[in-house]
């Protein structure tokens, strides 16, 4: 690419051997070498690339941290454009609490940085090291977006660099929002941060899916709701619970059982050992269903008669499934299952490459859409969700 | 993200996760040279995986595959007994520091 030296400092691209083994892996199983890494570090440098790349209608795939699932974030022979180094914080007003940040910045860093003025966006993902823009473009399933008080409404503005290399700050988020970079490389975005809210915590245990349900029901349209997580009864037991299914709800205010900092901060734990107790006990693929209430049963009944680990946002619909990695075939007839409940995929991880048969068709007109104004030569993420011209 | 390696680089060939996928294949490279034996990895991973560093850098060593540093600062230890060389007295190593 013989505009690299003119755009990105030399240090900011590679095509050396271990760099491009090393961006051949994202958090899925699959390996594919690209043929350029790249590393921009400004706006400016993002729209000049993008817009060299369109005249010689190259392939770039949009990385963050590469913690997408479904070979997003990887491809063959394409030009990786990792946003790793677009990770500052632009500017902070403690009185708007309006932050500006680099999409490059991972989700755990950020929200670290903010609790130090006692601000925070709620963000709780099941990868602590997803980027900013990863979540956004994904539009990713966290445990606080359970209600209208999510993250996508604390987007005050966004920027975003088009397939052109047109340069966009604007409040209309849902041109890349949720659009996996097909439609642009988010760039940078200014969230209107909250105070960290007092919360309080019931525990609820049920033996059987019925009762299990009635309660998610009656939870689900309390408008006190922050969170409402479910784990299953093969998680629960390793996390400290007994092994029943397990309803965690968290409330704005102090109506919850657990109010006192200690007991909340104990359950809170709890959840967080989730994830790494089903990681050290051998599960390694993971899918994160999303299905309607009505077909919720059906999931966590499918789940506990095969024995196979489930946990999730509960009000969201949004859940995680673990399988082992000789479980190839059981993945498959999951995911055979899901088709026939009318399930979707890719909430947390993406549709990406793998999971195209789970992209709607309004998802898929909505794309096609932006893919006309926005990256008509289908430069950016080619062969991921859609496939376009 | 916890690596102060990859914090300084912000490279994915430098991040422990690429190490792991390495010494899984039983690859040796020298990326495992990357590393300041710190266990922030392990103790961030879910899975607890350790990459052990050490062992695989004791590999390379055995079968003659190290990086050409690591090579020169074993023979300046051994000759010299400090990794930089023969520095004579109150001069600084001058390739270090220029």
């Amino acid at each position: 690419m013989i505009f690299l030296d003119k755009v990105v400092n030399l240090e900011n691209t590679s095509e050396s051997q271990i760099d491009l083994q090393a961006y051949s892996y994202c958090a899925s199983d699959s390996e594919q070498t690209p043929k350029h890494i790249l590393w921009p570090e400004t706006t400016n440098q993002v729209a000049r690339i993008l817009r060299e790349n369109n005249q010689v209608r190259g392939n770039i795939v949009i990385r963050g941290a590469g913690t997408n699932r479904s070979d997003g974030s990887i491809g063959r022979d394409v030009t990786i454009l990792s946003s790793e180094r677009m990770n500052k914080i632009l500017r902070f007003d403690n009185k708007s609490k309006l932050v500006e940040v680099q999409a490059g910045m991972r989700i755990h860093i950020f929200n670290s940085k903010l609790s130090e003025y006692n601000l925070m966006i709620p963000a709780t993902t099941l990868n602590p090291s997803m980027t900013v823009g990863g979540l956004l473009a994904l539009d990713a399933a966290t445990r606080e977006n359970q209600n209208a008080k999510g993250i996508n409404n604390l987007i005050h503005l966004i920027e975003f660099v088009d397939g052109t290399g047109k340069i966009y700050f604007t409040e209309k988020k849902e041109l890349v929002v949720g659009k996996e970079g097909l439609s642009g490389f988010i760039t940078r975005v200014v969230f209107k941060t909250i105070d960290r809210p007092i919360i309080s915590l019931d525990v609820f245990m049920f033996e059987n899916i019925p009762d299990l349900m009635a309660k998610i029901r009656m939870l689900r349209s309390d408008p006190e709701l922050y969170f409402l997580e479910l784990i299953d009864k093969i998680i629960a037991v390793s996390v400290g619970f007994e092994p029943k299914f397990v309803l965690v709800a968290a409330y704005f205010g102090l109506k919850g059982k657990y109010f006192r900092i200690i007991d909340i901060r104990n359950i809170l734990e709890r959840l967080d050992l989730v994830y790494p107790s089903i990681r050290q006990r051998g599960y390694y693929y993971e899918l994160d269903p999303s299905v309607s209430l009505d077909k919720t049963y059906d999931l966590i009944d499918w789940c506990a008669n095969n024995n196979t680990p489930l946990h999730g946002h509960a009000a969201k619909g949004v859940f995680y499934v673990y399988f082992k990695r000789g479980d190839h075939d059981k993945l498959v007839e999951f995911k055979t299952f899901l088709k026939d409940v009318g399930a979707g995929l890719g909430s947390f991880f993406g549709i990406g490459a793998q999971n195209i048969e789970f992209a709607t068709p309004d998802l898929k007109k909505g794309l096609i859409k932006l893919k006309d104004e926005y990256d008509y030569n289908n430069t950016l993420n080619p062969e991921k969700v859609i496939s376009y011209r | 993200m916890s690596c102060p390696i990859y914090l300084v680089m912000f490279n994915e060939a430098a991040a422990p996760r690429f190490k792991a996928v390495i010494a899984r294949k039983g690859e040796l490279k020298g990326i495992f040279f990357l590393c300041t034996a710190c266990s922030s990895c392990v103790i961030s991973c879910p899975a607890k995986v350790s990459i052990d560093c050490f062992k695989r850098r004791a590999e390379m060593v055995k079968s003659g595959k190290e990086p050409q540093a690591n090579r020169a600062l074993r023979e300046n230890i051994i000759r010299y007994g400090n990794p930089f060389g023969d520095v004579a007295k109150q001069k600084k190593i001058k390739q270090y520091y220029t």
